[in-house]
């Protein structure tokens, strides 16, 4: 079997992971937008559905507490469907995980290094992220605790200035519910439930690594609820202070809503909060995602020296990231059009609870048997 | 051990030279402090003008040292479009122009009353703008004017524009600061219209612009902030000026602090009151399907100057005073919603607040807004509490 047993992350450690990798670029987009104003509350209504997608998640587990994705997909469906199904669900991990690093890396060009291509930016990101993970993911974790603590004082400090230059104007959020709850929910089926709480199949790959099973689920549900309120206040604040029309149409909502921050005269221009924020983010979420392409890619074809796939992955990664769209509105249509859809859909949600089912009746007849 | 090392200096060099890469001198940017635009003579044309510091001439400090010549330079472009003409001065000029410090975008009237809309775009697309750049019109003059002329006290003259419309919002309250972003949320918006201070010229236009001019003690040409220039369907249509300009402001919460007087036993203007706070509420109704506002503003202040015996120890008469103000400020506002709904425009956000409070209704009304605007029954009730009446009681008059 393969050695993901040896490392192990402790429950704090698995929290702050997620907690990150949920807010990692969730955050800088304007998620959900299509509900304007009730944005905040697709993303609750996300949250919610990211609670049962997650206990589907845990479950699995449960069933077989050693075992990744890849490796208890094998064991429900078969050695050669199993097989087939975790090399789709590499594929998936690399090409979000490209996605992510070409959303970051957009985001720094379209903001502040606006001549520099687009491949420096991303390969110096990529070349990071493959460092940390070809240390093991224990490292990734406790960069992850030292590295939460900063998020939060930035998210704090900046929240508090926000509020203190006078920017917030709560009225932007009403009329409440103008699209109607039937818009609100197709929001958050297309987009909010599945980015980026979905996402958290992800964390299917590093469950077995935790060293207290049992707190898994806790620990999970939590982490998921501090992110989707995080989230959702974020996207609150940007509504209040952009009002809906301009929330919808930037970009970088967050970025716009911090560069607005004219406080005492001299504090402004905290543009640099929003970038910190963003690399920080950026890393988890990538980092997330990578870590399980390559556990997949040692388990699915019996690689022994798992951090010898580091590399080739990464720079797969690196170069699907700057292939993937000519350009930024190419990209961002993909992505709120058809990766939900034709991408999230399938490997969230429905191949996890079809393996749910075959858990269930195969261990049904273990016990009976 | 060789190997390890070239990794560390290879691998650390990648570290500092990632910001390199379209790294820019200090000296190698002009800051463009203020942008004037205006109409060109050819009719699809802007003419841009751009005030740029010259930093060997602004004074370090106190001391003074430095500041030989004038601390700005201007220069025109004239092209279909902002950026055209951004790259245009390269022609003319030694410097890539840089937007991240511009502080006030002036448009001249003409151009407000056509195609501002087209030059606010690339404001607001260009991560390099500020969104919190200020937005002005030029009233009477060509911006390009306003941009071009000197100004005392401040030495760069964008800084003036953009301090004095600061201090009169704190101090005055007939102009207030609007940034690029509100001036397109506003003109984004189906209930809103934009209400965008104005600034003009007072002496002779064509010989401002000086340096002699600022020796003198009396300035033969000066900057004024004046007058708001109210907007019908996202073009420029009107001035609101004076005392109906402020009440405008009142109406938009946007009064910090003020001076308001009423007269006492028959004298014009014998009571002045200092407005230290003041806050306005408006409140949205429908009467059967037709929509009603009422706007409710209070403040509170000090008596700050009196031309009349009152006696001002006798809180009867305090009360007497405030019932007074509180009668002049309502006049004023009513007058500022009046000159609005002939227009009509809904510079009030009285549609937004319909949006807001009624969503339902507003889809059946926005299609018509503007005339049901200038039908609305807008009702105002005005709270005055005078605090204190300054170091002396009773007046010596």
């Amino acid at each position: 079997m393969y050695e993901v047993n040896k490392v192990k992350i402790s429950p704090t450690q698995l929290f702050v992971l997620i907690v990150l990798f949920e807010m990692g670029s969730s955050i800088v987009v304007s998620l959900g937008a299509e509900a304007k104003q009730d944005a905040w509350i697709a993303i609750l209504f996300g949250m919610a559905g990211g609670f049962g997608l997650y206990l589907v998640y845990h479950r699995l587990y449960m069933y077989y507490p050693d075992l990744t994705l890849t490796g208890y997909s094998k064991k429900i469906a078969g050695k050669l469907v199993g097989n087939i199904i975790s090399f789709l669900y590499i594929i998936y991990f690399i090409y979000i995980a490209a996605r992510v690093l070409r959303d970051f890396g957009e985001l720094l060009v379209m903001t502040s290094y606006t001549f520099t291509p687009l491949l420096i930016i991303n390969a110096l990101m990529m070349l990071v992220i493959i460092y940390a993970v070809y240390k093991g993911i224990e490292v990734v974790a406790r960069t992850g605790e030292l590295l939460f603590l900063v998020v939060y004082i930035v998210a704090i400090s900046g929240f508090i200035l926000i509020i203190a230059s006078g920017l917030i104007d709560l009225s932007n959020l009403k009329p409440f519910m103008e699209t109607g709850f039937v818009a609100v929910i197709k929001v958050t089926l297309t987009q909010t439930l599945t980015f980026p709480f979905g996402e958290m199949v992800v964390f299917a790959m590093l469950l077995p690594t935790l060293n207290k099973p049992k707190y898994a689920k806790k620990v999970g549900l939590m982490a998921i609820l501090l992110s989707g309120i995080n989230i959702a206040i974020t996207m609150a604040i940007n509504v209040a202070v952009l009002g809906p029309d301009l929330y919808s149409r930037a970009p970088f909502p967050l970025l716009t809503t911090i560069s607005k921050i004219e406080f005492a005269e001299f504090i402004e221009r905290l543009d640099v909060f929003f970038l910190l924020y963003a690399v920080i983010g950026g890393f988890f979420k990538i980092g997330i995602f990578f870590y399980a392409a390559v556990i997949g890619t040692a388990e699915v074809f019996n690689f022994k020296e798992t951090e010898k796939l580091c590399f080739p992955i990464g720079i797969i990664i690196l170069f699907v990231s700057i292939s993937i769209a000519a350009s930024y509105p190419e990209h961002i249509i993909e992505g709120l059009d058809i990766v939900p859809i034709y991408l999230h859909w399938p490997m969230q949600i429905i191949i996890p609870i079809l393996l749910l089912i075959g858990a269930y009746l195969r261990n049904r007849n273990k016990t009976s048997a | 051990m060789v190997r390890k090392l070239l990794l560390v200096i290879i691998c650390g060099n990648i570290l500092f030279l990632g910001g390199c890469w379209d790294k820019t001198e200090l000296t190698e940017l002009a800051f463009v402090m203020a942008i004037g635009v205006d109409k060109a003579e050819d009719d699809d044309k802007f003419e841009f003008t751009y005030q740029v510091v010259i930093p060997n001439n602004i004074p370090l400090g106190q001391s003074g040292i430095g500041g030989e010549g004038v601390p700005i330079v201007t220069f025109t472009a004239i092209s279909e479009s902002l950026i055209e003409g951004t790259r245009q001065v390269s022609e003319t000029f030694s410097r890539e122009l840089y937007y991240a410090h511009t502080a006030v975008a002036v448009f001249g009237e003409e151009v407000a009353k056509s195609r501002m809309n087209e030059v606010l775009d690339l404001m607001e697309r260009e991560p390099e703008f500020r969104t919190t750049t200020a937005v002005l019109i030029a009233k009477n003059v060509k911006a390009k004017d306003i941009v071009s002329i000197l100004t005392p006290l401040e030495k760069i003259p964008a800084e003036k524009i953009s301090k004095a419309i600061k201090v009169s919002e704190g101090r005055w309250g007939e102009s207030f600061e609007v940034d690029i972003d509100e001036v397109v949320r506003a003109l984004v918006s189906e209930g809103r219209e934009p209400a965008i201070s104005g600034i003009t010229i007072e002496g002779d236009a064509s010989s401002g612009g000086k340096k002699e001019d600022l020796e003198k003690v009396e300035l033969p040409v000066y900057l004024k902030v004046n007058g708001l220039a109210i907007f019908k369907d996202g073009k420029f249509n009107s001035w609101i000026e004076g005392k109906k300009a402020r009440g405008v402001s009142w109406v938009l919460d946007k009064v910090k602090s003020t001076v308001v007087n009423t007269e006492w036993e028959g004298k014009e203007k014998a009571v002045n009151l200092k407005v230290i706070r003041s806050n306005t509420k408006i409140t949205s109704n429908l009467n059967n399907g037709v929509p009603s506002f009422h706007v409710s503003i209070s403040m509170e202040g000090t008596i700050s100057e009196v031309k009349a015996a009152v006696d001002l120890s006798d809180p009867i008469v305090l009360m007497e005073i405030e019932k007074a103000l509180e009668s002049e400020i309502k006049q004023e506002t009513l007058d500022a919603i009046q000159t609005a709904q002939a227009v009509p425009s809904d510079v009030f956000g009285f549609g937004e607040q319909i949006h807001k409070s009624y969503p339902k209704k507003w889809k059946e009304l926005k299609g018509s807004w503007e005339e049901e605007f200038s039908k609305a029954k807008v009702t105002v009730s005005v709270d005055v509490f005078i605090r204190r009446t300054g170091s002396r009681t009773k007046s010596f008059l």
